[in-house]
């Protein structure tokens, strides 16, 4: 068992290369293109990003909170309905709402088409949806259900008996939710909303597509044109420093949040909306879901029927879904395996120094893709060479680069970012088998293997079977990553969509999107069918 | 007389077709105690609730000190009728200290009266030391007192309290409900409490409602419950004894195999008309309470030993009589038998509770 045991030391590892690669790039000397960078658009790189982050920020939360409630506390025309399918835009990447969003309300869309030929105007006063605002509304589309399930979460647990309490006190209904089940339900929603900033500080795709310019374009611009992996380093310490800031508040929160647990009791009986507030709450859900989900889909179908007619090559597509098949398949493979065994190591030497390794393997996920890409790349390189000159010395061989440009590279990548992701349902079918299951077992006569083939693996298997579901769909959503290590030439669904979105074709790039919108449908019927057991 | 302060008439509360509870009445008068018993399912914590406002009625009325707070077509909202209340769980807010728990109730108070209320409340349950500590730093009872402080703070009319001791282990539950009884008679607070526990209802309360089904079986005190039940599922709820069959031979005269049981005049057994149409045939079973039946070895009746449980300063002994019938018997445990030993027994009853013998 000894080699299983410093596992969860060079996943550590593994993830802490990347974050002091970058960093350390803070101090290296500035390089020209870095300073003509500072010069030209680092101002507004920061100034987009801080407005991006605040505006998704505020709307998730505005958005998240609201449904929830409602969701939560009333019961409305409807209300089974939303509960559920309010989750359905997680299924969405980011990206793709947003090439949708384009594709509708851009000059040529639909939508001003359509004013143009009613009104026989030049729609001057159509608003720019290019700008800050669509960006804004687009991302927190996508990123409200973070806020709305762990809102709901708390409204669940605690807000019907939370406002009783307030009401049994001497407070109407609002006073109890502003005063009481807003502030206890705060870790939570703080959660949720850190999660969203995480999101957006990483994304790639949607920026890409609005052609905003935020930290992750300008990094893979100052690698992919200008050619600088010194500049694009130190772009990625700057977002780094704001990324980890993010997660030490986080942190924060989420160990306030086990203080504030809270025993579930007894359903209570949800409050009944009648006449016009119940129409208004029904409509305020279903507007949500359009324009979160409904629409985007059903102009992605409707794009992707018309590219059909249109002599898509069916062939090209297959090949991008095969390849975005392997890697996916390959990434939940490894990850589920590593992860396995790391939870494992924490399980028989429960020491602080485990358990802080197998912790900070696990804050990956922060790491925005772009980053990730960056931090890698000088390791990897250095490795290769090493190799190279290795195998010259001693073999006279001339080897050109084992790692990099391979599917190696991107599946180290994945596996940084997301070990995260897998290491949650892992580790709590872990925590599942108690000590005394254990015992159970071996005072029925069993041990080693055995014990884990007949009581392990069953106890496990749900959990591990949700881990790679929910990696297997990550890696395919996955965009940034996925652009800049991939092997040349080799193009997933999430690239073709890039490359697609980028020359402003939607109908080419609505069949990749479908597929990816299908995919991510999985885990949330997975996670209904869990929650509702 | 104290005036009444609670009062339900034929409340009745239904989700659509499911009817949670049937027509259920009571009276509590200022200063008394009330409490709610029955199994879990019974409709007594709607009941509670419905008290509380957070459950519209759909017949029947509820009046708090006079007025109407709830009928089929109005409902006052909570926070308008000035009751307190400890939930089953507590509820206390774990983002506030046990000072801002309780002073979370006296918004219309300013800043020096507040203070001046919370540390009375401190003092009164004892907390004052903990003023500054947060709910998940408090052991459990220390929890449920903190509640009632908040339920109890800004004075209530009446404070309901929802299984408040469901949560504590037994030998703090008994502790406890004697304190908080203490507390409430002290302050002359009318309370009423909902519970599933039978020993701390007679602990608690004043009245008691043993509930069933949804219905009001009986709304009386903890004595007449035992020794007068109004029916049989009350007979059997409350306390413990067995039902031994017996036959009507006259006027409060039943023949049993432990001799002919008399009624001595208090007037317990019911009139025999509502028992049986006809003295002949007429079939009963008696209720007979542990403490009915006496040890005494120079009785002729004599009865065999078949289970014992031991229970400190007396022996609670199952007893088997000629006819197999089984009784049970509380004996003090200076009289130690062995399982199959036959002893002597007598019957000291003053209450005969019978019920016609079901078919």
């Amino acid at each position: 068992m000894n080699i299983w045991r410093v596992i969860p030391f060079i996943a550590a590892t593994l993830v802490l290369i990347p974050v002091g690669v970058v960093v350390s790039s803070l101090f290296s000397p500035a390089s020209d293109v870095w300073q003509h960078l500072v010069q030209t658009t680092l101002p507004s790189l920061l100034v987009n990003t801080f407005w991006l982050a605040l505006g998704v920020v505020a709307g998730t939360a505005l958005l998240g909170i609201s449904l929830a409630w409602f969701t939560a506390i009333y019961e409305f025309s409807g209300r089974r309905f939303f509960y559920w399918a309010l989750l359905l835009p997680m299924a969405m990447p980011a990206y793709v709402t947003a090439f949708v969003a384009l594709g509708i309300f851009d000059f040529t869309g639909p939508i001003q088409t359509a004013l143009r030929a009613w009104s026989n105007t030049d729609l001057t006063w159509f608003p720019e949806i290019r700008g800050r605002t669509g960006v804004i509304i687009v991302m927190t589309l996508a990123f409200y259900p973070y806020v709305y399930l762990l809102a709901r979460n708390a409204f669940l647990s605690q807000g019907k008996r939370t406002l009783e309490v307030a009401q049994s006190l001497g407070f109407n209904r609002r006073q109890g939710f502003f005063r009481v089940v807003l502030p206890m339900a705060r870790p939570w929603i703080a959660g949720g909303v850190m999660l969203v900033l995480m999101e957006t500080l990483a994304d790639f795709g949607t920026v890409a597509v609005f052609n905003y310019n935020t930290f992750t374009t300008a990094i893979y611009k100052a690698w992919f044109s200008m050619f600088s992996l010194s500049a694009a380093s130190q772009l990625a310490s700057l977002l780094i420093l704001v990324v980890f800031a993010v997660i030490v508040l986080e942190q924060q929160f989420r160990s306030r949040m086990r203080y504030a647990e809270h025993k579930r009791t007894e359903r209570l009986q949800r409050i009944q909306l009648s006449g016009w507030r119940n129409w208004l709450v029904t409509g305020f859900m279903l507007s949500v879901l359009l324009l979160a989900f409904l629409l985007p889909v059903t102009q992605l179908g409707w794009w992707a029927v018309e590219s059909f007619t249109q002599d898509y090559d069916v062939g090209r597509y297959l090949e991008f879904l095969w390849h975005s098949l392997l890697l996916s398949g390959l990434a939940a493979l490894l990850i589920c395996l590593v992860v396995i065994v790391m939870v494992y190591a924490v399980r028989r030497n429960p020491n602080p120094v485990t358990r802080f390794a197998a912790r900070t393997a696990t804050i990956g996920y922060a790491l925005p893709g772009t980053v990730l890409a960056i931090g890698l790349y000088v390791p990897l390189a250095w490795l290769d060479g090493q190799m190279s000159e290795w195998a010259w010395n001693w073999f006279q061989i001339e080897i050109g680069p084992l790692i990099q440009g391979t599917l190696l590279t991107m599946l180290i990548a994945y596996l940084i970012r997301f070990m995260a992701v897998s290491h949650y349902p892992i580790d709590g079918a872990m925590h599942r088998i108690t000590p005394s299951i254990d015992e159970a077992a071996v005072s029925l006569g069993m041990h080693g293997w055995q014990m884990i083939r007949k009581v392990h693996v069953p106890i496990l298997r749900p959990g591990i079977f949700t881990a790679a579901t929910l990696v297997f769909v990550d890696v395919m959503k996955e965009m940034p990553i996925t652009l800049m290590t991939r092997p040349f030439g080799w193009d997933t669904l999430a690239v073709r969509i890039f490359e697609m979105t980028a020359e402003g074709q939607w109908e080419q790039a609505a069949m990749p999107a479908v597929t990816l919108v299908v995919a991510g449908l999985v885990p949330i019927f997975l996670f209904m069918r869990q929650t509702e057991k | 007389m104290d005036s009444v302060l609670l009062q339900l008439n034929n409340v009745r509360q239904a989700y659509g077709e499911q009817v949670v509870i049937h027509d259920v009445s009571l009276i509590l008068q200022k200063g008394q105690i009330g409490c709610l018993l029955g199994p879990s399912g019974c409709g007594k914590t709607t009941a509670l609730r419905s008290i509380a406002g957070f459950e519209r009625i759909s017949a029947g009325e509820i009046l708090l000190d006079g007025i109407c707070v709830s009928n089929a077509n109005f409902c006052m909202p909570p926070e308008q009728r000035r009751i307190g209340m400890v939930f089953q769980d507590y509820a206390l807010f774990p983002h506030l200290d046990v000072a801002g728990n309780i002073g979370f109730g006296l918004h219309r108070l300013t800043k020096p009266e507040r203070e001046r209320r919370v540390d009375e409340m401190l003092k009164i349950v004892h907390l004052t030391s903990l003023s500054k500590r947060y709910p998940h730093e408090l052991s459990g009872g220390q929890q449920q007192r903190v509640a009632l402080a908040r339920a109890l703070a800004p004075r209530p009319t009446l404070l309901l309290l929802d299984e408040p001791f469901s949560n504590l282990d037994v030998s703090l539950r008994e502790q406890l409900s004697r304190e908080v009884r203490d507390i409430l008679k002290d302050q002359g607070i009318t309370a009423i409490l909902v519970t599933h526990d039978q020993a701390e209802a007679f602990a608690i309360a004043d009245e008691i409602g043993v509930m069933h089904h949804g219905e009001m079986q009986q709304w009386d005190t903890a004595f007449n419950l035992y020794h007068r039940p109004a029916n049989r599922f009350v007979a059997d709820f409350v306390g413990q004894g067995v039902f031994l069959p017996g036959k009507i031979i006259g006027d409060g005269q039943i023949e049993t195999e432990l001799g002919v049981l008399k009624d001595n005049g208090t007037g317990q057994l019911q009139p025999i008309s509502e028992i049986c149409a006809k003295f002949e045939d007429c079939m009963v079973e008696v209720l007979l309470r542990p403490d009915d039946i006496v040890y005494d070895n120079n009785s002729p009746l004599r009865a065999i030993i078949t289970y014992k449980a031991f229970q400190g300063a007396e022996i609670l002994y199952t007893l088997s009589l000629k006819s197999g019938a089984k009784v049970l018997s509380l004996i003090s445990s200076h009289h130690n038998y062995l399982i199959g030993q036959e002893i002597g027994i007598r019957l000291e009853i003053d209450d005969i509770v019978a019920f016609k013998q079901a078919l």
